[in-house]
């Protein structure tokens, strides 16, 4: 734990000084009209940057506790972890192709079946039905368009 | 020789799926209508002259029958249009996508570079034009409490007050009010103190609620609190009166001997490289859409010009318009660098 | 007005609201109304811009009675998913969450919904009798309010706000710091410069706190679950009617709250520069600031949902006050309202008062029957609702995932915003393991705009002189009630330590 907490400090510090950066291509100076449009980002970056440094420093005084350091994620939970997050990265990187309600729905049927090891009809029977569910909620009875995909766009409106 | 006719079967299957390929875009005919609902884009956000406007004509559209399929607004409100311009060029091509359009569509690649995808710079050129439905009018409103019956009292006023004491709240920066606001200024030789705001709405609160001493305001933001005898007209930015009930008592500035006159576009856009047919379907609905009681009844209230316009007079318009935005917003410096 | 013409005129009302045909029209809004509130991305705002076509056929009563139910169900139906999921549906939800959810996972979500339910019913109903009869005045002084003003109040609600965190005070200050930072992304509204974007167009339009906060909040709450790993079964709950008798026998207790809250939330509503979130942040931290059992909140404290709920409902009813009697919107939902009164044939304004008795008068009277007949709705779908904590955890988990896409997804329409809201997934997994306090973030974020914009108004007004903040006697009260609070803790902890111990209260503060 103790090491994770240095590490993520670190990195947020590092995120900090990029965003100081950033604010630094606006002016960031006070003008006649009061502060001008970079001076919160860049005073706030700062602010960022010190409140980073002083949890880096924090972290690090604070004295190693004999013996091994307790993991930031338990060996064991790396796999339940990447197996909610990677098909999430999985399907919005593909969002164009499969949409909300397909994509959704696979990843529905995978977590069923991998995590939840439910019965494969009853995995079935949900991830088609609640997607369908969803399609006419959002898409018909509040026409509120949703990122369909490539695949339900062709079903529905190019045959 | 059992090569050849395998061959030949190869060539003209292949053959045959080149025709169809080719041939599809051409068979969807002459005569387009829409299969899918329509998304109609707002590049603004909730609430505003545009998104009202969108959500006003939608229902209209479906009571007439105008068109098989539903119109749906949708807000992109992000970089002052910017988001909603590039939607409308990934688009490209999509005959179900149409944009109602602001004076945004001018200002904003002005005020700041747009990169298209490609790298190179948006303009309003690279959208599909469709038609000119309104012209939207601007109106130099003060509180009425003020001291100020005319512009020329107001002028004075101006004019002897130090400079930057006088107020003026307006939507955003670097935008239609703040251009007028310039134009003003550069006739009357004084230096207004400019409030931005979100939205029209807050923009009319702040007038009635005495935070700033004038604004100029669309009709139809400041029309209620006209009625009720909060602020009052003073001159109108239209090249003539508007010929409505209580509207037309309102002089132009051209009459008041100020040659200053600003109208706001509404119209609608397609997709970059939308279909000649869909272009065809969209200005035949919306020449019938604007024939409705309906509309009337709305162009009377808010005091707009109607004013349809079409084909290549809409594009020749538009390059005027957009000649005449820049060159205001020259002179006003509100130009990207 | 006498006060007779308002009992005249309310009676007329309540005849409107209780015709059949009305009557009818009301609770289909409301159950309309809850099920927008649930679905995530569905906000009030977003089903009334909806709905608006339908009322086209309508007459102007009728229409502003479906929408203004459909406003009051979505109110309710916001709180639902916050004390479910994790996952805020609307801005002014988010505090909820802090004590709605820990409730829901100890087992008692219909304790936690029956409070919200209660709370919000006694907020806008105590609210619509002050709408009632104290509709005009108010509406003018709310006027008098400016940038400087609004300014002031913001200011207020931080102040309120010190103290939140807890914990390591670094941590706490580089979250808000964050919060602020991320509200400055977008376009800036006084020069019109896009900024602190990294090139994207999509975050031009800024990071926006819904998608943040169902990142940080519900994403992260599932990453932590599964972390765990135990309960694949889903919570055991009782569910029943009891909890809503046994959540009643506690609201005595907390009448302060409910009372500072409706009056905070009523008030901060009809000003129309803030709205309902920082009135359920600024409630919510008061009545933590003045609970006895202060410790307890964040873990589950009913006060902590109370507060907030009772707040946020009674912004809602607020908010339609400027609306109804100036014309000036007081929240976005009131915006798209105005919008529709273009599409009945009415000017909103000033007059509507004289010359529209019954649209008026109308909907004055279905706000009492359509909240009364809203909250009997939702209380009776508690044990229903409560039962979705008993669905086994590899479903749950997933719908939540793709209830939260969608609802980051509606916010802008545009796919940048469904990565933003796994980087704050991991990002709020992260920071929750490492006791990096995710509310100062989350309530900077949301306020951090407002006020800046507020701010930076008020200083052109002033010609770049701060002083405008002290010449005006509105926003100097309330420059010194919040200074009063920012000192609060400081000063509390020097009496209880007695003088002598300066440096220790310095830290107290900061905690």
């Amino acid at each position: 734990m103790r090491r994770a907490e240095i590490v993520a400090a670190l990195v947020l510090a590092a995120g900090a000084a990029i965003l100081v950066r950033e604010a630094l291509r606006l002016p960031v100076g006070w003008t006649s009209i009061g502060p001008g449009s970079g001076f919160f980002p860049f005073w706030l970056s700062i602010g960022v940057a010190i409140a980073a440094a002083a949890i880096v420093m924090k972290s690090v005084r604070v004295p190693a506790t004999p013996g091994r350091d307790a993991p930031f994620i338990r060996t064991t939970a790396w796999k339940p972890l990447l197996i909610a997050f990677l098909p999430m990265v999985a399907v919005i990187a593909a969002l164009r192709y499969l949409g909300i309600y397909i994509g959704g729905g696979l990843y529905l049927a995978g977590y069923m079946t991998f995590v939840g090891r439910h019965r494969w009809i009853s995995t079935i029977l949900v991830s088609v039905l609640i997607p369908v569910a969803l399609f006419f909620i959002f898409e018909r009875w509040f026409i509120l368009p949703m990122p369909k995909g490539r695949l339900l766009e062709y079903l529905l409106y190019e045959r | 020789m059992v090569r050849w006719p395998l061959l030949r079967v190869a060539l003209s299957v292949s053959l045959t799926v080149l025709l169809v390929v080719i041939a599809v875009p051409v068979s969807s005919g002459p005569a387009f209508t829409p299969r899918r609902p329509i998304e109609w884009t707002i590049p603004a956000g909730t609430g505003g002259g545009a998104d009202q406007q969108a959500r006003f004509m939608a229902p209209v559209i479906a009571k007439h029958n105008l068109s098989p399929q539903p119109f749906i607004p949708v807000n992109r409100p992000a970089g002052a249009g910017a988001q909603a311009f590039l939607w409308m060029i990934d688009k490209s091509g999509d005959p179900h996508t149409i944009l109602i359009t602001l004076d945004n569509l001018f200002a904003t690649p002005q005020a700041q570079v747009i990169r298209r995808r490609d790298g190179g710079r948006f303009s309003w050129r690279d959208l599909t034009p469709i038609a000119r439905l309104l012209l939207d009018n601007f109106v130099l409103w003060v509180h009425a409490d003020s001291p100020w019956k005319t512009l020329a009292e107001f002028e004075r006023a101006a004019k002897a007050a130090p400079r930057g004491s006088v107020k003026m709240a307006g939507t955003g920066s670097k935008q239609e009010d703040e251009i007028i606001m310039v134009l003003l200024e550069q006739a009357w030789g004084v230096d207004f103190n400019y409030i931005p705001f979100a939205g029209g709405g807050a923009v009319a609160a702040a007038l009635v609620g005495k935070q700033v001493e004038f604004t100029v305001n669309n009709p139809l933001e400041a029309v209620g609190h006209w009625e009720g005898g909060r602020v009052r007209p003073l001159a109108i930015f239209a090249p003539e009166r508007v010929q409505f009930a209580q509207w037309k008592d309102i002089p132009t500035m051209k009459e008041l001997g100020l040659n200053i006159e600003y109208q706001m576009l509404r119209g609608v856009f397609g997709t970059a490289d939308m279909p000649r047919e869909a272009v065809a379907f969209y200005v035949d609905l919306f020449r019938k859409l604007m024939d409705t009681e309906e509309m009337a009844d709305f162009i009377q209230r808010g005091a707009f010009t109607k004013a349809f316009l079409t084909g290549p007079e809409f594009v020749r318009w538009l390059e005027a318009k957009d000649a005449s935005v820049r060159g205001l917003m020259q002179k006003g410096g509100l130009v990207a660098p | 007005m006498d006060i007779l013409s308002v009992f005249d005129n309310l009676l007329y009302g309540l005849g409107v609201a209780l015709t059949p045909a009305n009557l009818i029209i009301a609770v289909a809004g409301l159950i309309l109304g809850t099920a927008i509130g649930v679905l995530p991305g569905l906000g009030g705002t977003n089903g009334v811009a909806l709905l608006l076509p339908l009322t086209f056929s309508l007459t102007p009563t009728a229409a502003i009675i479906l929408l203004a139910s459909v406003y009051w169900g979505s109110l309710f139906g916001g709180a639902i998913t916050s004390i479910l999921f994790n996952i805020p549906g609307e801005p002014w939800s988010v505090a909820t969450t802090f004590d709605g959810h820990p409730l829901a996972q100890q087992g008692k979500p219909g304790i936690a919904l029956t409070a919200a339910f209660t709370s919000s019913f006694i907020g806008a109903f105590v609210s619509i009798i002050l709408f009632t009869f104290f509709a005009p005045p108010l509406a003018e002084w709310a006027l008098k309010f400016g940038p400087p003003e609004n300014f002031a109040v913001l200011m207020l609600a931080f102040a309120t706000f010190t103290g939140l965190g807890g914990g390591d005070p670094a941590k706490t200050i580089f979250m808000t710091l964050l919060g602020l930072l991320l509200s400055t992304v977008g376009f800036d509204i006084v020069s019109g410069q896009p900024r602190m974007h990294f090139g994207f167009v999509a975050l031009q339009s800024g990071v926006n706190f819904i998608v943040i906060a169902i990142g940080l909040f519900g994403l992260g709450e599932i990453f932590l679950t599964v972390e765990e790993g135990l309960r694949l079964k889903g919570i055991a709950g009782r569910i029943g009617f009891r909890d809503l008798w046994e959540t009643w026998k506690m609201f005595p207790r907390y009448w302060a709250t409910i009372v500072r809250g409706t009056i905070l939330g009523f008030w901060i509503g009809v000003l129309p520069g803030t709205g309902a979130t920082p009135a359920s942040f600024m409630s919510y931290g008061l009545a933590k600031q003045f609970s006895k059992n202060s410790e307890r909140f964040g873990k589950g404290e009913v006060e902590g949902v109370v507060a907030p709920e009772t707040a946020a409902h009674a912004a809602g009813i607020g908010a339609l006050l400027p609306m109804i009697t100036l014309g000036i919107p007081g929240s976005p939902t009131a915006a798209v309202m105005l919008a529709g009164f273009f599409i009945w044939g009415l000017n909103p304004g000033a007059l509507l008062f004289q010359t529209q008795r019954e649209f008026v008068w109308g909907l004055i009277g279905s706000m009492y029957i359509a909240n009364v007949i809203g909250v009997i709705i939702v209380l009776t779908m508690v044990p229903l609702f409560a039962a979705i904590n008993r669905i086994p955890f590899g479903v749950l988990a997933p719908l939540i995932v793709i209830l939260s896409s969608i609802g980051a997804f509606a916010v802008n329409n545009q796919p940048l915003d469904l990565w933003i809201m796994l980087g704050s997934g991991v990002a709020g997994y992260i920071f929750r393991k490492l006791k990096y306090p995710l509310a100062p973030l989350v309530v900077a974020l949301v306020l951090g705009e407002m006020t800046e914009q507020a701010l930076r108004q008020s200083l052109i007004m002033g010609q770049g002189s701060p002083a405008i903040f002290i010449t005006r006697p509105i926003a100097l009260v309330f420059m010194a009630a919040s200074a009063f609070l920012f000192l609060l803790p400081a000063i509390r902890s020097y009496r209880r330590r007695g003088p002598g111990v300066p440096h220790q209260a310095t830290a107290e503060l900061e905690g």
